[in-house]
């Protein structure tokens, strides 16, 4: 039985240098050690640990693999909530730090205005946890926190 | 809550003839409201950060005897799911008895596991956490929309050693060429273990529905088993307590594969009863008193049966 949650996965050592050739520039992470990436789709970008990356061509119809870290942009990448919060540790630039109640409004999807001169696909943190990624631009950092993500305030 | 005096007669008569003097035990706690329980995942936030952010969110959580990164929440578990913590993946809700069967598992972190019926992945992610995200696991199960809510948790728990499949499993060995380390086979079952917080109309045992699932249970057990290492550990479980899904299933597969071993499965901390060794005139194989029937007494958790078989 081939299922519907089939997805495309690619393996391709030279668009995986390319990744984390954008991913040092972005935010100085040249390679997580133990960790490989995959090609899902056009865009998509998986991140796999050594192990399982070895099994995906040898599984027959392999559902998602690894975890979706992010996308891949024209000339940048932008990570996903979950790959923020894996490079974030090891980021040395591309990061931005918001207040806590700067946090609570971000994190329900809403761009917040902060004094930051970066431009372009950062890692957001609130100076103790990192959250996620936002795009930021003239000092408007807008959210990519998907809605399933969002804290429930109920 | 679930109302005890309108259990239906079959239930109570065969509660009664399982846990002799416990059964009245075993009723109270049954009348209990449900417990709460979260996983620190490990993976996210080391265990003691993960303790006191509870701690400073006010609520209030006890450390598991037989796991820590399992908690009991004593005050304040309806806070949890609206946390930037949960957001975040740093905890993950899971009743504290199935919890149980990835510690008989006891996977390490350069093995190749599988979990054959996965969905929605409480016990794949806490595999992974144990494996601190290496190795490899293979997360199977058959039905497609669980299979989006195993990807969800996957995700939300930042698991990246997983692949996921979708297929019978007890089809596998015809696809698969790999041998496992480690195989979960955490079985499709009445639950009959899980009647806390219950309504009051808990069905009777079923012996058509129990003949069905029990069907299905032998067969995914044996798929597992022939996917097993020799020298590899299987752990089967079910949040069931009717001896046909569980120590009939094992007796079964020690009856077709010589190989197969039940194992010792002494965890620390955690109290239970041994296997049965004879039911309804079927006495079993003397080894199932290794294997755990977790009743809800025992621990203040539902209930949960799990047997843990080695290939020689
Ligand atoms: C008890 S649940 C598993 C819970 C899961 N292990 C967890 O901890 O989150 C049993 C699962 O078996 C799946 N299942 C039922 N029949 C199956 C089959 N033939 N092959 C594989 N999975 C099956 C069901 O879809 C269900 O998700």
């Amino acid at each position: 039985m081939r299922s519907k949650s089939t997805v495309n996965l690619v393996v391709d050592d030279k668009w995986e240098k390319e990744v984390w050739g954008l991913l040092h520039h972005q935010y100085g992470v040249s390679q997580l050690p133990g960790y490989r990436l995959l090609r899902s789709g056009r865009k998509r970008i998986r991140i796999i640990s050594e192990e399982a990356f070895k099994l995906v061509t040898q599984v027959p119809c392999a559902g998602p693999a690894g975890l979706y870290f992010g996308e891949y942009r024209p000339h940048a990448i932008r990570p996903s909530m979950d790959g923020a919060q894996l490079i974030g540790p090891y980021a040395t630039k591309g990061v931005v730090i918001i207040t806590k109640e700067q946090a609570n409004n971000w994190l329900q999807g809403q761009s917040i205005e902060i004094k930051d001169d970066q431009h372009g696909y950062v890692i957001v943190s609130d100076g103790h946890r990192f959250l996620g990624c936002g795009s930021l631009s003239k000092g408007v950092l807008l959210s990519f926190v998907p809605k399933v993500r969002r804290p429930n305030k109920q | 809550m679930l109302d005890i005096d309108k259990l239906p007669k079959p239930f109570l008569e065969r509660f009664s003839a399982l846990l002799g003097d416990e059964f009245d035990q075993f009723l109270r706690n049954l009348a209990q409201p449900s417990e709460n329980f979260v996983r620190v995942n490990t993976l996210k936030v080391p265990l003691k950060d993960g303790q006191e952010r509870l701690a400073e969110m006010n609520i209030e959580a006890m450390p598991l005897p037989y796991y820590p990164a399992g908690l009991r929440i004593r005050r304040g578990h309806e806070l949890i799911p609206r946390t930037v913590d949960f957001a975040l993946g740093y905890f993950y809700i899971q009743e504290g008895a199935s919890m149980v069967p990835p510690i008989s598992l006891a996977p390490k972190p350069n093995h190749l596991v599988l979990d054959l019926c996965a969905a929605p992945g409480s016990k794949t992610t806490q595999i992974s956490q144990m494996m601190g995200n290496q190795g490899a696991i293979i997360a199977n199960d058959r039905t497609f929309q669980r299979i989006t809510s195993l990807g969800h948790n996957l995700q939300l728990c930042g698991v990246s050693n997983t692949i996921v499949l979708h297929e019978d499993g007890r089809l596998l060995p015809q696809s698969l060429s790999l041998k496992f380390d480690r195989v979960l086979v955490d079985a499709p079952c009445s639950a009959s273990g899980h009647l806390r917080g219950k309504s009051p109309q808990f069905e009777s045992p079923n012996p058509k529905r129990l003949q069905g699932l029990q069907a299905l249970q032998k067969g995914l057990i044996k798929a597992g088993f022939r996917l097993l290492k020799s020298g590899g550990r299987l752990v089967y479980s079910t949040c069931s307590l009717h001896p046909e899904e569980n120590e009939d299933v094992i007796q079964h597969l020690l009856n077709q594969n010589p190989e197969a071993r039940l194992t010792k499965n002494e965890i620390i901390g955690l109290a239970s009863h041994p296997g049965l060794i004879e039911w309804e005139n079927t006495h079993y194989n003397d080894m199932m008193r290794h294997c755990l029937r977790v009743y809800p007494q025992d621990n203040d958790t539902d209930g949960f049966f799990i047997a843990s078989i080695r290939r020689s």
